[in-house]
């Protein structure tokens, strides 16, 4: 019994330190919502300071919702959606500085589970019977397939390469990314591939034109829909950014060259401080301007492509060349070791 | 009942995943029903609109932060070693994670 009420204290301490690591991705919404903010000001254009007073505030209001609406789905879906999400988040290493889950979690899993978050959101929206609330949830189908098919090319892709590397195991776990062989130097269609790869999934990140934010029904959007599962829904918006923020800088994060800085440091769990700082320092800045940089590009080469449907036109097409690149690297690889 | 499904090339535990899932919904669908419980507990009219209706006071959200800070906030503050407890709070909580080794599947 003792041992039982232990081992659920331990649990619910990993989960709430995780939740703090949570955080970040609030403090690196509002940080990137001031910078866009005093540049947009700048123009004449005003956006809110402060997104998140929003989101805070409608949690301490009255839950309002259609009358068409599905009450009880309206209200827990968006629970159901966000909790989705922490599963991933407990995969991704240094998430928790304690593996609440095994550390190196398999992508094929979190794409599954990011899957499942994104089809009750969905489902949370279709709820509640609106013709407002329905092209809400057509956009963010649209959205979820931009944003998953780059993602799930991009870990195949890579996990060939290293099938074709040899790599023993599961070429779909975090950890075997973490040897970072496909972003050396000496594999250059493979590092290429995985820049393409990096920009498409970034700039395919959903968000806001108004205040380049990545928070759900910004702008007035559904107002007949309030309070608390509101919050969540918007919460859970920030958190998935994140989450694909910090997945995808795992997978080029240079983990040698921070294994090589550690290797003079005797005690284990003093270079694993400096693994944490570093790598959350990185998913911070990738967030803050990485994101927005990949953002303004893409506009920009939307506008310079006078074709229709330009944005999907360049999504199709560098998702195909950043696929078609890492796979030749892996081939390529694979014939040498034929021939050797 | 199948906890962990192993092949050659992945091991998808499923318990450490559904034991997350689960914990964390009904960590959230808990702060839902407290909030809906404590909003009046049933849905009100859609005059309520989030960030575009005119009506609600502006300082609002200015009014429970204050409200907050000095009920609940400004006591800890006050309190000596207020920041030395903080800090051994979360250490107690990592602590606790760390060597129960239950959160580690």
């Amino acid at each position: 019994m003792q041992n039982i009420l232990f081992n659920i204290l331990g649990y619910f301490s990993s989960w709430v330190l995780m939740l703090v690591t949570l955080m970040i991705a609030l403090f690196a919404e509002s940080t990137h919502t001031y910078f866009s903010g005093r540049s947009l000001s700048r123009r004449g254009m005003i956006v809110s300071l402060l997104p998140l007073r929003d989101i805070f505030k409608s949690m301490t209001m009255p839950i309002s919702l259609p009358e068409a609406s599905v009450i009880r789905l309206s209200t827990y879906l968006p629970c159901f959606a966000l909790a989705a999400l922490i599963p991933i988040a407990a995969s991704i290493p240094f998430f928790s500085f304690l593996p609440i889950m095994d550390n190196g979690g398999d992508l094929i899993q979190i794409l599954q589970f990011a899957a499942l978050s994104e089809t009750l959101a969905i489902l949370a929206i279709f709820s509640l019977g609106t013709t407002d609330a329905q092209i809400t949830a057509n956009r963010m189908i649209r959205e979820l397939v931009k944003l998953i098919v780059p993602m799930m090319a991009a870990f195949i892709s890579i996990a060939f390469y290293y099938s074709a590397n040899g790599i023993q195991g599961d070429p779909f776990s975090l950890n075997v990314f973490t040897t970072a062989l496909h972003m050396t130097p000496s594999a250059p269609f493979s590092l290429a591939g995985t820049l393409i790869f990096i920009f498409v999934i970034f700039s395919q990140i959903p968000h806001s034109n108004a205040g380049f934010g990545c928070s759900l029904l910004e702008n007035c959007e559904l107002p007949d829909f309030n309070g608390a599962p509101r919050s969540m829904l918007q919460l859970w918006s920030i958190f998935r950014a994140f989450l694909v923020v910090a997945l995808v800088t795992h997978i080029f994060f240079p983990w040698g060259y921070f294994k090589g800085l550690n290797a003079g440091f005797s005690i284990s769990w003093w270079a694993q401080s400096v693994n944490f700082a570093a790598f959350w320092t990185t998913v911070l800045v990738m967030r803050v301007f990485g994101v927005t940089l990949c953002w303004k590009v893409m506009e920009l080469l939307e506008k310079k492509v006078r074709i229709k449907n330009s944005g999907v036109w360049l999504f199709i097409i560098l998702t195909t060349v950043a696929t078609l690149l890492v796979v030749y690297e892996g081939i390529k690889i694979s014939m040498e070791v034929a021939a050797f | 009942m199948i906890s962990t499904l192993e092949t050659g090339y992945f091991i998808w535990n499923f318990t450490a995943w559904l034991k997350i899932y689960l914990l964390s919904a009904g960590v959230f669908c808990l702060l839902t029903f407290i909030i809906k419980k404590n909003t009046g507990g049933s849905l009100v009219s859609k005059k309520m609109m989030r960030g575009c209706e005119r009506d609600i006071d502006e300082g609002f959200f200015e009014q429970i932060v204050s409200s907050f800070r000095s009920r609940i906030m400004q006591p800890w503050f006050d309190f000596p070693f207020s920041h030395i407890l903080s800090i051994v709070l979360l250490f107690l909580l990592f602590a606790v994670a760390l060597f129960s080794k239950s959160g580690v599947e």
